[in-house]
Formats: C-alpha cells, structure tokens, sequence
C-alpha cells in the first residue's frame, strides 16, 4: 500500500474520526522502516504512476502482536479506571 | 537495535536519494489528493488549496524524515574529515613529514610483528585445531646445568605414546637436508621424514594420490614411498601426473604415492620440505648401525614429537602424565646407555608446548634478537610519535587564537577534541598505509638476515594479521598524538588566549615540547649505544680468531649411493679423489677430513694416563685427515709436528692436539710424547707428535677448544666424506668447476657436494650480522627523526622569538652571543637526553649483556661516542636557526609587533 493509500485507510476504519496531516504520515514511514518493521519499494500503480509500496514485515508483525497486546491491556486499564468515574458522576447527578 | 542503526548509517549515505523520493512520494500523494478534490467537486481554484490542507505541512513533515536519515556525529566527522583533508593538503611539508615519520615507525614494528608472528605464534596452515597441538620438549639436569633438547630417540617416542593417557593422537618427525635426484642433477633438499600418523595432524588432503598409510610406516623399515610438497611437484614434475614414478632421496629409491596441496609445510613453514618419507624409511634406510637399532636402543637421538592433547587434559595435566613416561623412558634408556646419570640425579622432565620453537622453552638466538629488536622497533614507534605530537603541538600554537575564536562562538570542546583526533587518526592511518608497503620490504629484509643463504621462501603479500596489527598500532598512536595538542590548546582562560595571540599562553606548549624533545633524545641514546654494543659484537666475533683461513677452502663431499661399498672400495676411492683434486690447476692443497667446522663433530671419550675422568674436562672433538691439512687450512703447528704421510697403518699410532686440549690436559708440562687413548682404556696408545693452534670447530663462541687430529690412515673407524681443498682464487667462483672435474672421476654410485668453507662461517655469525644491522638501522633512523624533531623545534622558537632577538641586539648583544644563544637552547636539551638515556641504557644491561660476544654491556667508549654524536646532531639539527638568528635585524623585529 502506498501513503495515499494507508491515509485513505486509516481514514475509513476510523470512520473519519481521525483526522491527521497526511504529510506526518511520512516521516513515521521512515521511522519503521528503519526500525525493519516494514518493506518499502517503489512500484507502478494500476494507473502506471510511480509510487512506494509499503509492506510490513515478520519483525513488524511480531512487534505489532506485541503492541496490540500491550494497547489492549492499556485500554481495559483505562476502561476500568473511566468506569466508576463515570458511576460516580451519575451518583452525583441524582443526588 | 543493531539493525536500526546499521540502517541509519546506510540512510546517511543516500540520504540525497531519500530525500528526493520523499519529495517524489509527497507529489505522487499530492497528485492523488487534488483528483479526489475535482471528483469531490471543489471549485476549480480551491483544488490545490484543498490538497494542501489535507496534507497539512509538507516542509515540517520532509524535516521531520530528513532528521531521521541525519547522523549529527556522523555529519561532524564527516565534515571534519572534508577539513582535515583540506588542510593538509595545503600543508603539504607537513603533512609528508608526519606520514613519513610514521610510516617508518609504524613499518618497521609491522616488520617485526610480521617476523615474530611467524616465528612464534602464526597458526600452521592446515592444522586441525591447533591450541591442543602440542611438541614436546626435553629438560633433565646435566651437572648444574638444565639442558633443553628437541630431539629424542624413536624409542622414546614409541615409550610415550604407550605410557602416556592425556594424547590422542602422535606423530614423529624429523626434517634433513637429503641428496634428491640423481647423476648430474642431484641436490640436497630439505626432506621431511615423518611418521604416517604425521598427516593426521592437518586438514590437508592430497591434490594428487594420497598419504603413506600405517602399513608403509613400520620398523625395521617402513616402505620405499615419498609424498611431493606442491611447489617440487611444480618446479620439477610441471604438475604431470608423477603417481608411480620414482625419485632418489638419500639411499632411497621411493615411488612418488601423492602430491601435498598448496601451502601445506606441515610444521616447518620457514622452511618447508619439498617431500616427505616415512620416518621409518628414513631410519631403516640411514646406511649406518643405527639402522638396525634405532627403535630398540637409545643412542641416536634425532626426532621430534607432535602430540594433540585430549580435549577434557589441560597442559599441566599433560606435562605430568608426559614426565612421567619420559622418566620411566629414561630409566630403560640408562640400562642400555651407561653413561646416563640416574633419574634422580637428572631429573627428566617433558616441556609440553608450542609448535613453534620459537615459542617452546628454548627459544633460539635469533627468536631471542627478534624479540630485541622489536623492543627497539617499539622505541623507534615512540620516538616517530613524539616527533609528529611535537609538530602537532606547533601547530596548534600556531591556530591558538583561531581556536579560541572558535571557542567563543560556542565550538564545544568536545568538538574541538573530535577534530583533532579525525585529523591525526587521519594522518595515521594514511601514515599505516606507507607502513604496510614498507614492512612488507622490510620483513622480507629481516627474513634474508635470519634466513640460511638460498633456503628463504618469503611470503608474497603481507599478513592479513601484519596489516590488521599496523593498522591498530596507527589509531593508537593517531589516537594519542591527537590529545597532546588537544588538552593543550583547550588549557588555559578564553580571554587571555583571545587576547595573547601568537605570543600569549606558549609557555605550556613550550613545556611539552621541551619534554617531548629530551625523550627522544633520551630514546635515540638507548639505541644508538645498543646498535655501538652490537656492532661491536660483531666485530669481535668476525674478528675472532678461527685457527685456520676458510676465505679460499672449498668443502667437498661425497655421498654415496645405494648400498655400502666396503671400506677398502671407499678408501680407494678417497685416495682417487684425493691425488685427481691435487692435481687439478685451481687447486693449491688438497686434504681429506672426516668432519667439517660447524657442519659435523666427532667426539670419543678419552683416557688418558694421570688424570681422571677426562669426561668431566669438557668434549674433545678430533678430526680424522690426512697430512696436507694443516696446509690447506693454514693452521699453525706451534710445537713438534703436523700429521705426515708416513703415518701409515702399522706404525706407532700419532695425535696432533689443539693448544687448549695440551694445556688443560698436561698443565705446565709439554704435551710432546705424551699419550692418551681413544674409547676404552685398553685401546692402544696415540702419542701426541705435535701442538697445533686453538682452532673453531662447532661453537663459535664457546670457551672449549678441545680438539685433536689423527691420521686417516691409522684410523680403523670412520673413512669420513669430506675433501677440503684450498683454491688459487675465490671458492664461489671456481668451486663449480673443481667439483664438475673430480665427479668425473667417481665410479657410478656417488656423487659430490661442494660449497666454500666460508659460507659455514657466516652462518654462524649470522645473528649478530642481523643484531647489528638491524640495531643500526633503527638507531639511525631514530636519530634522524630526533635531529628533524630538533631542528623543528629549534626553529620555531627563534621564530617566536624574533622580537625579543631584536632587542637584544638593539641594546648591543653581540651576533655570536645571539647565535651561541640558540645553538645552546639545542644542546640543553640533547644533554639532558642523553644523560636519561644512559641511565636507562644501564638500567638496560643486564638483560643486553647475554646477547653480547666479548663485550660489556656498560661500555665507557660507546656511551661517550654516543654522547658526542648527539652533541654534534644537536650543533648541526640547531645550526640554520642560530644562522637565522644572527641575521635578525633589529628595526623590522621592533617594528613587526
């Protein structure tokens, strides 16, 4: 996939919430692709134009299991900890 | 981790080319993004603007990437490199003085890595697992004296390899020089005679054929075969199939079974043999009573051991269970060798060490120079390194305030520092390029000296271990030169340096170099006088009195072939050769010998009447010959008579002793009519006729000159090979031609060797040859970088001091007291040098003084030479800046501040 493509992506699954510069998209490109997360290489598109392909690789996928794993215990943490905050507000309200 | 910064640095190579893609990427994105806006319907002149706004800041997010294919250090280093090469190409004197001074320091230790390497410690091409290859050494006791020995009987070695449990493999070896070939063409070459388990050793496998087996390797006598080594094959075969041919080698007439690959030498890779036998062929084959006898008794010790210790023993387990066996060895070998002291009294023990002698316990003397003149390598690399730290301090002196400069526009120290080090380090290693090519000429050199004439293979490219060696040494001492000026420019308070100029803070510099200048000083005297101690070693030695002239003798010596003719067959043949030799035009004297100086000794016990055990004097060798000998080897008879030729079988048996041997044996009285018998004290009586000069035979530098002749034809035991001949004119020239004439008389069967009596000579003189030459060499090289180190130096402080000069000689100072001013900054420091040095020379003397022949190692004589020399280097390395000085014309030097 290329940038224009993970952009377009992200931007679907998000369902547009997450709305970023797609242009910061690059530089974090980079970044993983020096750390051997992903495969970049340039390729024609369907529309025979120039463009790099992204691809990620056995390392990346290793590291991403281990930061879904580590996202998703965060976000129960943070669910646990939102939970009675929000009970409590209710508590409030009906007093 | 590793990787992400492996990756970056490749990054930081094509960092153009990412950054080129990065823009290509964000237009390709950009393309995409204004189709999306036009099918989204956005007016015509809001496409781009709404491009824009989706991709957000394009210059942060292309910063953002560049920052991640950017190395900050790598950049400095980068850019330093770019500037340390621009200023030295534009210093160019100076930049070819440093590399010039380190490359010949760097070379000359490279050279001697190069040499000790392969001496000592270099891996055998080949050998399989090479820390647990092992040769065994032998050590017993002798009076008070412990001797060290290589060789030992085969019946030692067929004792350890039964007795002993910490091996699990042996081999037997021993390399000779062996007649190869036959007729006109034969040569004597280096043979290894090995045993089959020998091969085992190595991961070689043959090119051509195979290895002898177990089954050609036996005793009495192993089978008639020979494996070639690659470059014989080559050079004599032109790499045809030789499988089944036959070569002569010595008695042997042996079917060539297989070639060696290239570059094996088993053991021996100084010299490599060009075959290999079996050790049992050898010794089944050696045409004497050992022959017969060698692997049941114990008097022919003449073989080596390799041995592989089993991987769970350590060397000290091993030294035991190996001691052990040798001592219950040497228990069997007293009972048939009667004269061997007990074991309690000898002690024997088994050294289990290195492959390489030079590494074993008895390292020889020239391992023991080599050593030496490594150190003075080292020292010369110390002196080079002053040197060029001293023209680094210069010019750090001369940058100051551009550093200071640099240093109030907020240049970290650390970056300074990084500069300095990329700039020397730089310096160095183009400085260690020099020295590879220089080393590699050097060590060939080195090897020519160590080497016996004609024997010398040298490596064709240096050592991948030499190169890797010189190039550490280059970043130490790049490393170490560079921090010198470092620390010295970054000393001191910014504002007084930003002030002072050229003038101001020189103090410190001038300090250091002043150090800097007496160490070398102090180091080139500790050479000097160690190369005048060795030159005059040498002289000693050559000029030691021989007892003969060998300058026109000519050694000639017959070898026979096949099998053992018979001594009356033999006897006539000597007389053959003996008469034709005479007879020939370029020979003026001609006589038979049974052993030759430094080639060959024979020695008997001796009884002699009125004194006991003759044994305990020391060896007495004899010589067996006939009556023109003392003529051709000019050896004086100081007393009664030569050997004459009615000294025949039949009459009265007759001696002539060395001058030595009469005196030691008959004190005071005269050793005329004497008599002393041969081997058992039943023997018949030899009456001494005559007292001839103290002559060399076997030790150039030993004290024994215990020696005695009897004539060739009262002798019942040895017939002896050899012809000594002394020629009308050079032996080397002629020596060919006299052989070629005496061949041609011999019966098919035999065949003859000659070289010049000389040749013996200079081998054994050899070491001290390289000691000097090498000691010399180095020391002069170290005086004339100290003397440009001066001159430098000398200079640059009358440069600086040009105005102060001035005054002098504007208040009246005479032009000669300006001149004596400088020349005895110069001598100030060079005394103070040499008085170091000589305090560190005899620090230096006791472990110099076993080198030395007849020569102390503290010598009133070389220490003042020395001393003068240096005086009179300093007069002339300060003599142009006094010039300079005096001509200092006092209105410019005034003016100029």
């Amino acid at each position: 996939m290329h940038g224009y493509g993970i952009a377009q992506h992200l931007q679907r699954l998000s369902k547009d919430v997450i709305h970023v510069e797609e242009g910061s998209l690059y530089p974090a490109l980079q970044r993983m692709r020096q750390k051997g997360w992903i495969r970049a290489e340039w390729r024609q598109t369907p529309n025979n134009q120039r463009a790099r392909y992204y691809e990620i690789t056995a390392d990346g996928r290793a590291h991403l299991g281990e930061q879904t794993v580590g996202f998703a215990e965060l976000m129960d943490a943070v669910r646990r900890i939102m939970a009675p905050v929000r009970a409590g507000d209710r508590d409030r309200s009906d007093r | 981790m590793i990787r992400e910064w492996v990756n970056r640095v490749r990054d930081w190579f094509r960092r153009d080319v990412l950054d080129r893609e990065l823009a290509e990427e964000l237009a390709f994105h950009r393309r995409l993004l204004e189709r999306d806006a036009t099918r989204e319907g956005v007016g015509e002149g809001q496409v781009a603007a709404a491009a824009s706004r989706r991709l957000g800041n394009v210059t942060r997010a292309r910063e953002d990437a560049r920052q991640r294919w950017s190395l900050p250090w790598l950049d400095h280093v980068y850019r330093d490199i770019r500037y340390a090469i621009r200023g030295l190409s534009r210093a160019r004197a100076f930049t070819a003085t440093v590399v010039l001074t380190l490359g010949l320091g760097l070379g000359a230790n490279g050279a001697m890595f190069d040499v000790i390497d392969g001496m000592m410690f270099r891996p055998l091409a080949y050998l399989r697992d090479p820390d647990s290859v092992q040769r065994f050494y032998w050590q017993w006791w002798d009076q008070e004296r412990l001797v060290t020995s290589q060789s030992g009987p085969y019946t030692r070695y067929l004792d350890l390899r039964r007795e002993t449990t910490a091996f699990s493999q042996f081999a037997a070896f021993s390399e000779r020089r062996l007649a190869v070939g036959r007729g006109e063409r034969v040569r004597e070459e280096r043979i290894g005679a090995v045993s089959a388990s020998y091969f085992a050793f190595f991961t070689a496998r043959p090119v051509l054929g195979r290895f002898f087996t177990e089954s050609e390797d036996v005793t009495p006598r192993g089978a008639a075969v020979a494996v070639l080594s690659y470059p014989f094959w080559q050079a004599e075969f032109g790499g045809r199939d030789v499988l089944g041919e036959t070569l002569r080698i010595d008695n042997v007439q042996a079917t060539i079974v297989g070639v060696a690959p290239r570059g094996f030498s088993g053991v021996n890779d100084a010299d490599p043999p060009v075959a290999w036998i079996p050790i049992t062929t050898y010794a089944g084959s050696s045409g004497s009573n050992d022959a017969t006898t060698y692997y049941t008794r114990y008097g022919w010790g003449w073989m080596h051991i390799l041995a592989r210790r089993k991987s769970n023993v350590s060397i000290e387990r091993a030294t035991v269970d190996a001691t052990t066996a040798f001592q219950r060895s040497w228990s069997a070998a007293a009972i048939d060798e009667t004269q061997l002291p007990s074991v309690t009294r000898a002690r024997p023990q088994v050294v289990v060490s290195s492959v390489r002698p030079g590494a074993g316990p008895d390292p020889s003397l020239e391992a023991r120079t080599v050593i030496w003149v490594s150190v003075v390598a080292g020292i010369v690399l110390l002196i080079a390194a002053a040197n060029v730290a001293n023209l680094f301090v210069a010019r750090a002196l001369r940058r100051q305030r551009e550093t200071a400069v640099r240093r109030a526009l907020g240049a970290s120290r650390a970056r300074l520092l990084t500069q300095s080090l990329v700039e020397s380090v730089l310096l160095a290693f183009v400085g260690a390029c020099a020295a590879v090519l220089l080393s590699q000429w050097a060590s060939a050199a080195v090897r020519t000296l160590l080497a016996p004439a004609g024997s010398a293979t040298v490596q064709a490219f240096a050592n991948q271990r030499t190169i890797t060696v010189t190039f550490g040494a280059a970043l130490l001492v790049g490393l170490g030169i560079g921090l010198v000026p470092a620390f010295l420019v970054n000393a001191g308070d910014l504002p007084t340096r930003l002030r002072g100029g050229a003038r101001g803070g020189m103090v410190e510099g001038v300090r250091i170099r002043a150090v800097l200048l007496m160490l070398q000083g102090a180091l080139s005297t500790v050479l000097l006088i160690g190369a005048m101690l060795f030159l005059r070693s040498l002289t000693a030695v050559t000029g030691l009195p021989l007892g003969y002239d060998a300058e026109r003798v000519l050694v000639v010596t017959r070898v026979i072939e096949g099998p053992f003719p018979g001594v009356p067959a033999l006897r006539s043949m000597t007389s053959l050769l003996v008469s034709t030799a005479s007879a020939l035009p370029e020979v003026e004297s001609a006589a038979w010998a049974a052993t030759v100086p430094f080639f060959s000794n024979s020695y008997r016990t001796l009884s002699v009447p009125g004194v006991d055990s003759v044994g305990r004097l020391g060896t007495f060798t004899y010589q067996v010959t006939t009556p023109d000998y003392f003529r051709t080897m000019s050896t004086r008879i100081l007393r009664g008579r030569a050997i004459v030729a009615e000294d025949r079988q039949g009459a009265p048996g007759v001696a002539v002793v060395s001058e030595s041997m009469a005196r030691i044996l008959w004190p005071a009285q005269d050793a005329i009519g004497r008599c002393f018998r041969m081997g058992s004290d039943t023997a018949p009586c030899l009456s001494v006729v005559g007292v001839a000069e103290d002559m060399v035979q076997r030790d150039l530098t030993g004290t024994q000159r215990y020696h005695y002749y009897i004539p060739l034809d009262q002798s019942t035991r040895t017939v002896g090979n050899h012809m000594l001949l002394k020629l009308r004119g050079d032996p080397a020239v002629m020596g060919e031609r006299v052989r070629v004439a005496l061949q041609r008389v011999l019966p098919g069967g035999a065949y003859l060797t000659a070289r010049p009596l000389r040749s013996l000579v200079s081998a054994e003189q050899r070491t001290w040859r390289m000691g000097a030459a090498m000691l010399l060499a180095f020391g002069l090289l170290a005086l004339g970088v100290a003397a440009v180190g001066l001159h430098g130096v000398i200079g640059y402080n009358v440069s600086q001091r040009m105005h102060e000069l001035g005054v002098r000689v504007a208040l009246g100072a005479q032009r000669f007291h300006i001149g004596l001013l400088v020349v005895g900054q110069s001598v100030r420091y060079v005394v103070v040098g040499v008085l170091v040095g000589m305090v560190i020379a005899a620090w230096a003397s006791r472990w110099v003084e076993p080198l030395l022949f007849r020569q102390h190692a503290i010598d009133p004589a070389v220490y003042a030479g020395v001393a003068l020399l240096m005086l009179a280097v300093a007069f002339a390395a300060s003599a142009v800046p006094a010039l300079r000085a005096t001509r200092v014309d006092p209105a410019s030097a005034l003016r100029a501040e």
